[in-house]
């Protein structure tokens, strides 16, 4: 499926720059939602938004798509600065998956939901009806094209709504809280399309989540507090800082809780952010023992 | 609450009904409504009830559906009947009970009156059973595309139908959880006198209401995020093509308006 995904969207320069905001500021009403706020996201990347409820993320995303106005700085997306003239070319490029699956819909079935973005760009019948195969079928969807969207189960919901997405073919697509509203099993279901998108090379993914899982997947991580950015690193180094944790009300994700009992039980696995680096990691622990025991170790 | 409503619905099939224009339906729909109010004795009604019957045959769906569709209209359909029944006129005296006198005259007019209502619900129902809601929505936009001329915006009308068409479904399924949800907490109709049935209706309502609103704004923004512009150009999935097929069709509903013309 990564192959086919990538092939899904245009090849793109690793090099350039997908969003830029120098110094944005974003109000409403009286409050001041984001201030000075200054953000490089290459292309390519997925960036993982947290911060607790009220911080700003929804509403830095939003800017990027331009569902929201801006009050002061720049906002540049895939090199077309942002403004009204540019707005439906930027929606074009941006794509949004929100987190309430029911809400998103538009059409009386998936397929006229998936069309209705392509529609909006005014393609021709031919490569509409081609699209919407292609993406559903990658999607895993296509036999779901005819149903109305209340039967369908949140999984399926929010794979149609990446569908109509993925089918505009955008060049950053932002996942707003996607899987929040998801069942265990549909939750992992959408994170592997996403490492999918990631590994496509074809997908700026930036996604808002409070779901410590999801973002231990991204390549980059940034802490959202009172409207401004307060950490932007590494999910391995920010997921390991209890504090910045507590200052987005959420818990260390499970393998490195397990890492850290490890750790004081004298076992030293290093810091693992996923089931299978707990397991790699305690193979090679158990290896290394076994080496050091039989005097063969290299 | 919806399982139990079945007018309204679309029922997926491959009939040469459903594969219909949805243009020469609503046009059909009109005439078929031409003579249904045209009709004014057994003949007519026998008439407009076989030629009902052929369609609906033509469609394959099964009859229980049409039966199910009419059921909730049953009361006021016994209520036109026996309204004429009893209130009509002329004709020969067929029973003098104490003080009822039923005529020839009262039972045809009875029967004629719940035939059109009967049979206007008959065609409604096959015309939304066999049309796809958003299809109906384009070619009602269709047809009311000559009202563009003074200023009538018929493309957001029919947006605005297509996507309330969409939220049926939804918004009952709210009002049956936020009723469910009242109902585990005690809440109950029985034996209330009628204004605090309607406080409580109302109860209900609100936050109906406030999550219509709601689905409303997120819908908005979804729309939005998508590329959709008021006013902006688009394409669309599907074309409305008419064939032949739909010329015979339209032109087959000008026979009973015809027959009753004579009779």
């Amino acid at each position: 499926m990564v192959r086919e995904l990538k092939a899904g969207a245009d090849s793109c320069n690793a090099s350039r720059v997908a969003v830029r905001m120098e110094h944005v500021e974003c109000r409403r009403g009286e409050d001041r939602v984001l201030s000075d706020l200054s953000l490089t996201i290459p292309e390519g990347q997925w960036v993982c938004i947290a911060g607790r409820n009220g911080s700003g993320k929804s509403t830095l995303v939003r800017l990027m798509n331009g569902l929201l106005p801006h009050s002061e700085g720049r906002i540049v997306i895939d090199g077309l600065k942002l403004t009204p003239h540019t707005c439906p070319e930027i929606r074009r490029r941006v794509g949004m998956v929100f987190a309430n699956p029911d809400d998103q819909f538009v059409g009386l079935t998936v397929e006229d939901d998936i069309a209705f973005g392509l529609e909006n760009l005014c393609l021709r019948r031919e490569e509409m009806q081609e699209r919407i195969k292609r993406y559903a079928e990658r999607l895993g969807i296509k036999h779901l094209l005819r149903r109305h969207p209340a039967t369908l189960s949140g999984g399926q919901k929010q794979r149609a709504a990446l569908a109509a997405v993925l089918a505009m073919e955008p060049r950053i697509v932002i996942v707003d809280e996607g899987t929040s509203m998801l069942d265990e099993r549909s939750k992992q279901e959408l994170l592997g399309i996403m490492q999918e998108m990631r590994a496509s090379g074809a997908y700026t993914l930036i996604s808002v989540t409070h779901d410590v899982e999801e973002m231990a997947q991204a390549d980059r991580m940034l802490v959202i507090h009172d409207g401004g950015i307060v950490a932007d690193g590494s999910p391995r180094d920010l997921l390991g800082q209890d504090e910045l944790l507590q200052m987005c009300r959420l818990k260390p994700p499970y393998p490195l809780l397990l890492s850290r009992e490890l750790r004081q039980r004298g076992i030293e696995i290093g810091d693992c952010l996923s089931e299978s680096e707990v397991a790699e990691a305690l193979w090679a622990y158990h290896l290394n023992g076994y080496r050091i025991a039989t005097g063969t170790g290299g | 609450m919806q399982q139990r409503m079945i007018f309204g619905r679309y029922i997926e099939g491959n009939s040469w009904v459903h594969g219909l224009d949805p243009r020469a339906k609503t046009v059909a729909m009109l005439l078929f409504m031409t003579a249904v109010f045209m009709v004014n004795n057994y003949a007519g009604v026998l008439a407009l009830l076989l030629f009902t019957l052929a369609v609906m045959k033509g469609s394959g769906i099964p009859l229980r559906y049409f039966i199910r569709a009419v059921k909730p209209l049953m009361f006021l359909l016994v209520f036109i009947f026996l309204f004429h029944l009893f209130y009509g006129a002329g004709g020969t005296q067929l029973l003098d009970v104490g003080a009822f006198k039923l005529y020839a005259g009262g039972l045809e007019k009875g029967v004629v009156s719940a035939s059109r209502m009967l049979l206007f619900v008959m065609f409604a129902a096959l015309l939304t059973f066999t049309t796809v809601p958003d299809r109906l929505a384009e070619g009602l936009g269709f047809l009311l595309r000559p009202l563009k001329a003074i200023r009538v915006p018929t493309d957001r009308l029919v947006l605005m139908l297509s996507i309330s068409l969409r939220f049926i479904p939804t918004i009952f399924e709210e009002a049956e959880r936020l009723w469910k949800s009242q109902v585990s907490r005690g809440l109950s109709f029985q034996g209330r006198p009628l204004s605090e049935k309607a406080r409580l209706a109302i109860a209900l309502l609100v936050p109906v209401t406030a999550g219509a609103f709601r689905r409303a704004l997120g819908l908005a923004d979804s729309m939005e995020a998508r590329g959709y512009r008021l006013g902006a150009e688009r394409t669309l999935l599907r074309a409305l093509s008419w064939s032949r097929t739909d010329t015979l069709f339209l032109g087959s509903f000008l026979l009973p308006i015809a027959a009753l013309g004579l009779l």
